[in-house]
């Protein structure tokens, strides 16, 4: 192996061995992340260019009809973020809101807080309940004694930027059939560290370009837990959330089949802390992929199974699910067994190549991502970009690793039942129903 | 010694007990050992306004008289039957009258320990009157509770000594708690109405916006499956409990649905919450406040203490002749005449040396009790070091009561004696000054006698004692 070598390897590729060789990146991911997003966003773009006026409309109807707005925050033991909670929110553009917050059985001084804050007027709704329920029943708690035309859902941790509220309900005043509105998450401690600086190109990528994309595909399947909007009316027509991996799983469905639509508004920004350590980011990723995993196959498997109530049109959507996220989590597995029968050799050459064309694919991605949030973008110091050749080996063996490991648990044991945010007993339920 | 018994019949049931009437009861402050009264229906008034004028009367044998209530038939209201020693049926009389007898027996030797008591003796302090009630009793203080007092609690064995019903016998018995008189004990803790001290309060939940008090209160049920949340009317269907959401019947609570809260409805401005805001309204003065206003006092058990028991024989202020005795070994009167006698002697026979006997009275001495409290100790003793500064070791002293002291100055000449008789004043003054005690009027009055042949001890005390009555 040597540079010559590969140069030689590369003249010598005929258009057969290109595709036989590097299909993964041509079919696959260039085709759905590059080609495919690409065209959405500047579809996006284009398309936000003309409705300027109409967004300036929206947001007139908006600030004259001011509606009551229901800002929930459920969770436990979060009572420490919620002043600073507050104070944020009392510098929002938008501020015709009630801010509820739900303590779900905390073992801590959040009840004591939160009672302080109730009488100094910083938070307009407090609810407590004593037995833990879990995330879904905290917010369903919430939703039940709210007021607002719109529910919005933030974390207690989150900080929101100044115009994050009127960012995420400008889209129901754009489009009358629009039923839930997820924000943008962004990373807050940028440079904090190594892991840090690679979360911030990955969340840009995945959440802001990625759904983005998803949204005006109409396939947008995530409204973060962290930041999203919902009409009122839609939510008692589903009465709230279900039971499943964090909020995000499949209320977004729901919503669909009631013939909303579901968008992703990006220029919504909610700054999180990332995990700083990869330690903790490995667990932190290790959890959320297994309980995705479960949540994407067993209830889908359960579903498909004869006894069940079989209805062909979620058919083939589940087919459609199952064989793009379980395909594309293991079409390396596939990818590596088929090289090692097909050019045992070349498998170095290989490799340098894929990271090149992967290298060059998170550049093209991250500057149409950047071009995309510009209007909101803010970075800390400019640096992050310098990390982008490291892409290819977090998103491509890292992160890939850490989510083959959580399917291979996951089928082993179903211990993801006992979710960090789901109390056991309803983590027991959930196992017996095969939720 | 009689016991009497008085009823509002012209004959008493009990055959050996003297009929009488309450006022020549009132007036025999010899022989009085007890009374029982006759509780007939329909005599509560009277009966209460009888124990209020012997219990009220100044004389210890009066006043202190142990009392007991027969009664037939019903029982008497406890209220009243806690303000007399003694409560028997006239049927349990025969077997319960050695009991009795026996408290007459102690109430009686101990007025017999209490010294000077004759038939001029009158009490005016009520706070020393208590003392000496419980002192004689051996007994503590407990409170009962009762609607029939605003407070909602009364001590009833020392109500009657009161004229009025309010606030006097608390306030007593926490004067005498502060005195160190009285130790207590916790018996009750109790909310107040903070603008008029009643214990009558009705706590009300209210609506934290609008203020109604009309709310209703209903459980929250969370179905674990579905995550649903939704007050538990939504879930009753057809005397089951049905999930609105996922219409799964809930079987079993804890299992596969739990109730994580309660919640309040205001049926005025339909607001919904969990933290009802307490209010307090006062059934006496009618006025609403915050829970937080509400004054939480507690109530207590009080039982004499050893100074208090010292206090009751010989009076508040014997507490200062307790430290004298400490400090400078007093000589008894007794001890005191016998040394003048000798000193008489010995001038006498002389004629070289004079020796003078000074009296000093303090006026007004237990206004110190009242004013300074627990620091009184601290003041008594630091007179009891004036005292000893002042005379020397040769020199007798003995009390004549609690406030009137006589010392014999041997070898002093009347204007050496006068002179040690101002340094002392001077220095108390000073001690009264720094205690803040100045504005009392606890004046120092101070004579000095020379004793020669002729001088008749008995005259100087006499004379000394005169001084006291000014
Ligand atoms: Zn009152
Ligand atoms: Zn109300
Ligand atoms: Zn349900």
């Amino acid at each position: 192996m040597s540079l010559a070598g590969l140069f030689a390897f590369v003249q010598n590729l005929t258009f057969a061995q290109v595709l036989a060789y590097f299909w993964p990146f041509f079919l696959l991911d260039m085709l759905r992340y590059v080609i495919i997003e690409s065209l959405l966003i500047f579809k996006f773009l284009f398309r936000r260019k003309r409705r300027q006026q109409r967004r300036a409309l929206a947001r007139h109807q908006l600030f004259s009809e001011r509606p009551v707005v229901s800002i929930i925050v459920p969770g436990k033991n979060e009572g420490k973020h919620i002043s600073a909670l507050a104070n944020s929110l009392s510098q929002q553009t938008y501020n015709n809101f009630e801010l509820i917050i739900v303590d779900d059985g905390s073992d801590d001084n959040t009840a004591l807080i939160c009672r302080h804050l109730l009488k100094q007027g910083k938070i307009d709704r407090f609810f407590r309940n004593e037995v833990r329920g879990g995330k879904a029943s905290g917010a369903n708690t919430a939703l039940r004694f709210s007021k607002g035309k719109f529910i919005i859902h933030i974390d207690a941790d989150s900080h929101l930027a100044a115009d994050a509220i009127e960012q995420i309900l400008l889209p129901f005043y754009l489009d009358e059939t629009v039923g839930a509105v997820g924000g943008d998450v962004r990373v807050a401690n940028e440079n904090a560290s190594f892991a840090t600086r690679l979360q911030t190109i990955e969340y840009i990528k995945t959440i802001s370009a990625g759904r983005v994309a998803a949204s005006e595909l109409g396939i947008l399947r995530i409204i973060s837990g962290a930041h999203g909007a919902f009409k009122r009316e839609v939510l008692e027509q589903i009465y709230g959330w279900d039971v499943g991996p964090g909020l995000d799983g499949d209320i977004t469905l729901k919503i669909r089949k009631l013939g909303y639509r579901v968008v992703h508004a990006v220029h919504a920004v909610c700054y999180t802390n990332v995990p700083s350590k990869f330690s903790s980011l490995r667990k932190q990723r290790y959890r959320w992929d297994r309980s995705l995993v479960r949540f994407r196959l067993r209830k889908h498997v359960n579903m498909l199974a004869p006894a069940s109530n079989f209805r062909s049109s979620s058919f083939f959507s589940i087919i459609e699910n199952i064989v793009f996220n379980v395909f594309f989590d293991f079409k390396w597995i596939v990818y590596v067994i088929y090289m090692l029968y097909t050019a045992p050799h070349y498998l170095g050459y290989v490799f340098i190549i894929n990271y090149f064309l992967y290298f060059l694919a998170n550049i093209v991605q991250f500057i149409i991502a950047r071009a995309l949030i510009a209007p909101s973008y803010y970075s800390a110091d400019g640096l992050t970009p310098f990390f982008l050749p490291l892409m290819p080996f977090y998103t491509g063996l890292y992160l890939r690793a850490v989510r083959t490991y959580a399917y291979l648990m996951e089928f082993l044991h179903k211990t993801s039942y006992d979710d960090p945010w789901n109390p056991w007993k309803v983590s027991r339920i959930a196992k017996k129903e095969k939720l | 010694m009689k016991i009497y018994g008085i009823t509002t019949e012209s004959s008493f049931v009990l055959p050996n007990i003297a009929t009488s009437t309450i006022e020549s009861l009132l007036d025999d402050t010899g022989t009085t050992k007890g009374a029982v009264v006759h509780y007939t229906q329909g005599d509560k008034g009277k009966v209460h306004h009888w124990v209020q004028r012997i219990r009220q009367h100044p004389h210890p044998r009066i006043y202190l008289m142990p009392l007991a209530l027969i009664y037939e038939g019903e029982k008497p209201p406890t209220l009243l039957q806690k303000q007399f020693d003694e409560c028997v049926s006239v049927t349990q009389l025969n077997s319960a009258s050695s009991t009795k007898s026996a408290l007459f027996e102690r109430v009686g030797q101990w007025l017999d320990r209490i010294p000077n008591l004759d038939n001029n003796s009158s009490d005016s302090s009520i706070p020393f009157k208590i003392l000496r009630l419980m002192a004689s009793r051996n007994k503590g203080l407990e409170p009962i509770l009762t609607p029939s007092n605003n407070r909602g609690f009364v001590y009833p064995a020392i109500e009657p000594m009161f004229e009025r019903s309010d606030d006097s016998p608390i306030t007593s018995l926490d004067f005498l708690h502060r005195q160190q008189f009285l130790g207590r004990d916790f018996f009750k803790r109790a909310h107040f109405c903070p603008i008029c001290e009643s214990a009558f309060l009705n706590f009300i939940e209210t609506c934290p916006d609008c203020a109604a008090e009309n709310l209703t209160k209903e459980e929250l049920v969370h179905h674990f499956k579905c995550g649903h949340v939704d007050n538990l009317s939504h879930f009753e269907r057809h005397n089951q409990l049905v999930c609105p959401k996922c219409d799964e019947r809930l079987k079993h609570i804890g299992v596969d649905y739990d109730k994580p809260s309660i919640v309040y409805q205001c049926k005025q401005c339909t607001l919904q919450f969990q933290d009802p805001l307490l209010k307090v309204q006062c059934y006496s003065c009618e006025s609403v406040s915050n829970i937080d206003d509400v004054s939480v006092e507690d109530i207590y058990v009080y039982q004499l203490s050893a100074i208090g028991l010292n206090a009751a024989l010989y009076g508040l202020d014997a507490l200062f002749t307790s430290i004298l005795q400490t400090d400078l070994q007093l000589f008894s009167n007794r001890e005191f005449k016998s040394f003048i006698h000798i000193e008489k002697a010995r001038i006498s026979r002389y004629k070289k040396s004079t020796s003078c006997v000074a009296t000093i009275y303090f006026e007004n001495l237990d206004s110190l009790f009242h004013r300074l409290g627990k620091r009184t100790e601290q003041l008594f003793k630091e007179i009891s070091a004036v005292f000893k500064s002042v005379f020397r070791e040769s020199d007798v002293i003995s009390a004549l009561n609690e406030s009137v002291f006589v010392i014999l100055m041997t070898e002093t000449s009347e204007e050496n004696a006068n002179l040690a008789l101002n340094r002392l004043k001077n220095a108390i003054q000073d001690l009264f000054e720094a205690s803040l005690a100045k504005e009392l009027s606890v004046g120092i009055l101070t004579r000095v006698h020379r004793i020669d042949s002729a001088s008749d001890l008995n005259l100087m005390l006499e004379n000394a004692l005169k001084v006291e009555e000014k």
